[in-house]
């Protein structure tokens, strides 16, 4: 793999992070590619700064538009507006440091965030013993996080990208067939749950903030304890369910499937937890809705990615197991049908 | 249509070197990369023996449409998607599952993923 920045790269960086932050000078001492995403491009940095308010040594990640990108990926400036409008809102998040919009420094627009240590990565943490020894406290915290990301409500100034879809789940599933047809291979146990869930219509009737990726695996913990979410490049305004569902679904569970919520704790607290910090009561027959979209839509994420492995792309042995994983997705949706529908809906 | 047994126990022989001396010895950091490649081979190994999927759902789809029994199951397919988004399934939900989708899925579950626990 080639070097994460070119020397003529890392010097433009640190003259440019000096300007920006007011600093007499910027040295960065390490550069490492970050594991994680099959998306982003994601850079550790170690950079020590002289003079300025931020005058010292600092662990930094720099996130950048990797070659490859799925359109429902948000670009990276947007990410980092996320990012701030979420930490005045008291949400975790590692703490945005400054975005450059001109692809002549690196290429391609990126931005800089204070690197937050522990662990995301959910085979760890499902087995982890501080996560088991906390479970239901741990789910508690996810749902009191969640509720405050959802008392976000349009409008949002300082979100201007952000669309305000008059039907969510409407436009949520026109969105997954679409991307069926795109793919072209017929799919007939998707579009049965897409047409199950079109014909009941679950919804809260609210439109939020909604994280979008909200699981295990984007979740930054320490001790048990939350510390940051991350990855925010699939935010939107939606019903606030999905982010519910997206947490609760079986196919993010790491293996952990006892764990309902997201393999770390029990499915209960996280919503009790969060119905009290957000005044809102939750139809649990609504949220199982919201899990089945939650396989639908990561079933067709899954098809997405192997397809970029297919069609030549971007060859990866990972992309192409991702294919590997929908008949799985697939069990799931029957199961969620079999559970509020009976045999066959 | 399956490979001769002799191959088929080549391949397995060899998935079974990687997982058992192999994959232990491994650094930590090609752990992932190495699951992978015995994750594929397996894969590889059951589709060789005879488990490719798409018999059953073919056989549930003509006795949907027993009209187009010539008609190739790929286009079938797409006839089902179409009656689906179209809601001329509406009512037919339980014949539906029952003699296409659980059989598209159980076969599709033998060849990735056979140790998959079904159920919520």
């Amino acid at each position: 793999m080639s070097e994460p920045l070119t020397p003529e790269e890392r010097g433009r960086l640190e003259g440019w992070l000096a300007r920006t932050l007011g600093a007499a000078a910027v040295r960065i001492e390490s550069v490492r590619r970050l594991a994680g995403g099959a998306i982003q491009d994601n850079l550790g940095l170690v950079v020590t700064i002289e003079g300025g308010p931020r005058a010292g040594r600092h662990e930094l990640v720099l996130r950048r538009d990797a070659p490859s990108t799925v359109a429902v990926s948000r670009p990276r400036l947007e990410e980092f507006a996320l990012l701030e409008v979420a930490r005045r809102a008291g949400v975790p998040v590692p703490e945005p440091w400054c975005a450059h919009a001109d692809p002549g420094l690196l290429g391609k627009p990126f931005y800089l965030m204070a690197r937050v240590g522990g662990e995301a990565r959910g085979a760890r943490l499902v087995k982890d013993p501080a996560v088991l020894a906390r479970g239901p406290e741990l789910a508690a915290e996810l749902g009191r996080v969640l509720a405050r990301i959802h008392a976000l409500r349009p409008p949002l100034p300082n979100l201007p990208f952000l669309s305000a879809p008059a039907d969510p789940l409407a436009a949520r599933i026109a969105e997954l067939r679409a991307h069926l047809d795109g793919l072209g291979e017929a799919q007939p146990v998707l579009e049965w749950g897409l047409r199950r869930l079109e014909r009941a219509r679950p919804g809260s009737g609210e439109l939020t903030l909604v994280h979008g990726d909200f699981r295990t695996g984007n979740l930054m913990l320490r001790d048990g304890r939350l510390v940051a979410v991350l990855d925010w490049e699939f935010a939107c305004l939606a019903d606030p369910l999905e982010d519910l569902g997206w947490m609760l679904a079986k196919c993010w569970r790491f293996g952990a499937v006892e764990r309902e919520c997201g393999g770390l704790g029990p499915r209960e607290p996280f919503l009790e937890a969060y119905e009290a910090a957000s005044g809102r009561r939750v139809d649990r027959r609504a949220v199982r809705w919201f899990e089945l979209l939650a396989t639908l839509r990561w079933a067709v994420v899954a098809l997405l990615q192997a397809d970029r492995h297919e069609s030549g792309r971007e060859r990866s042995l990972e992309l192409a197991l991702t294919a590997h994983l929908v008949p799985q997705l697939e069990a799931d949706v029957l199961d969620y049908l079999v559970l509020l529908e009976g045999e066959g809906g | 249509m399956s490979l001769p047994a002799d191959l088929v126990d080549l391949l397995e022989t060899a998935r079974l070197l990687l997982r058992e001396r192999i994959q232990p010895a491994v650094p930590a950091e090609l752990r992932f990369e190495t699951a992978m490649v015995a994750n594929a081979m397996a894969i590889v190994a059951r589709a060789a023996a005879g488990r490719l999927p798409g018999a059953a759902e073919a056989a549930g789809l003509r006795r949907l449409y027993p009209e187009e029994a010539d008609a190739p199951v790929e286009a079938l397919r797409r006839r089902l998607v179409a009656d689906i988004r179209a809601g001329r399934l509406d009512a037919a939900g339980v014949h539906l599952v029952a003699h296409v989708l659980q059989p598209r899925v159980r076969e599709r579950l033998a060849l990735s993923s056979p140790e998959y626990r079904t159920g919520l």
